[in-house]
């Protein structure tokens, strides 16, 4: 995917949102930035297919070195697909965080939380901001 | 200068659940009221802490630590034996600038403390230096081991002989993990200060020095030092009825309740 079309949260969530059979179905990884500050990723906790999620609640949980980070869904929604090949290939998502390396894929039930994402412009900006 | 004060609790020794419950406490605490703490306790009873991501059965891989009681950290890293230990939980919120980044936090704190243990432990011991480890590249599939004291990550403290300047003359005697919500950030730490009998292939400060160490005598060189060294503001205190609430919650929902410790 090219991340000038994706969508942002402040958490550093990637977000691209398709739709399939009337359905909206948001795909999710975590930005180059994001993989970049985590350093060295160890472990990666895959939420269970079905689960319930909450925009800006945790949802997924990864280890780099000796950090644990939540992360956290951007929209509400329930898991109807995770990378299941990502936990035992965790480089992948460095080397291709907006492609192979996408995390879960939600059936958004709200849009309420697309409204807080930013697009690549904005969230370039925040990266940015935070880097300095 | 301004400095940000830090609420400084040194707690009596306690159970290894209600340990982990206060410092998950302490986050969640930080990340609505922005308080910084630092924390200080040691253990009531031998007790082996595995990492978040660790598996309980793995314990099974060391048999010396099989009686000691058990409890799963929120932080990451390897198992950790605390027995002959001193154990540190410094809490940040979000916007304390060393907040940030992992690797910055790691290495104020260390840092620190390696200048600490040159000045006060090691002034008459020219055969050992206190440095901060800077391990080789690992390799993707290194499988690590079980217990923290045997990793090795950029930043770990170790004691370096230096006779002998070669990886295998450098005993680690602190290390940290942490574990980041919202931004907010629970550095844990320990501080090895004598070998036990539940991990005896470890060597402790009082080994490797020839001293023992009294604690007292450490907190009171250490904390100043330490809190100077981060631009941090000690102000003691006692855990407020709202920690301790939150506190025993934590303790009935997770750290005490069987299922928390086999989530993995």
């Amino acid at each position: 995917m090219n991340p000038e079309e994706l969508q942002y949260a402040k958490t550093h969530e990637w977000v691209a949102v398709a739709e399939t059979d009337g359905e909206k179905i948001a795909t999710l990884g975590i930005s180059a930035f994001a993989v970049e500050a985590l350093t060295d990723l160890v472990y990666i906790d895959l939420p269970e297919v079905g689960k319930q999620v909450t925009a800006g609640e945790p949802f997924c949980e990864v280890e780099s070195v000796k950090a644990v980070s939540d992360i956290y869904a951007p929209v509400d929604g329930e898991v109807v697909a995770v990378n299941e090949a990502l936990p035992d290939a965790l480089e992948t998502l460095g080397s291709d965080p907006y492609g192979a390396g996408w995390i879960a894929k939600l059936k958004i039930s709200s849009e309420a939380g697309l409204g807080e994402l930013m697009d690549h412009a904005a969230y370039e900006k925040q990266c940015s901001e935070e880097a300095h | 200068m301004c400095l940000t004060p830090l609420a400084l609790i040194i707690d009596p020794p306690t159970a290894g659940a209600w340990n982990m419950a206060c410092d998950e406490a302490l986050l969640l605490d930080a990340q609505h009221s922005r308080q910084a703490t630092l924390r200080v306790y040691q253990w009531l009873r031998p007790t082996l802490s595995l990492g978040y991501f660790q598996a309980s059965r793995d314990r099974q891989q060391h048999a010396a630590s099989r009686d000691a009681d058990i409890v799963r950290r929120l932080s990451g890293g390897g198992a950790i034996v605390h027995d002959r230990e001193l154990t540190y939980s410094l809490v940040l919120p979000a916007t304390h600038p060393l907040a940030a980044e992992t690797q910055t936090l790691y290495d104020a704190v260390h840092t620190e403390l390696v200048d600490w243990l040159q000045t006060e432990l090691l002034a008459d011991t020219p055969t050992w230096q206190a440095v901060l480890c800077q391990p080789a590249s690992k390799l993707l599939d290194q499988v690590e081991p079980f217990l923290c004291f045997q990793r090795r990550s950029p930043g770990d403290v170790l004691l370096q002989n230096t006779s002998l300047p070669t990886p295998t003359a450098a005993h680690k005697v602190i290390g940290s993990a942490q574990r980041r919500k919202a931004g907010a950030v629970l550095q844990h730490g320990s501080i090895l200060l004598g070998r036990s009998r539940f991990a005896p292939e470890l060597p402790g400060i009082a080994e490797i020095c020839g001293q023992d160490i009294a604690v007292e005598t450490l907190l009171h060189t250490l904390l100043p030092a330490l809190a100077q060294a981060l631009q941090l503001d000690l102000q003691p205190t006692t855990p407020s009825q709202r920690l301790l609430s939150q506190t025993n919650q934590l303790l009935q929902a997770k750290y005490g309740n069987s299922q928390w410790l086999a989530k993995r």
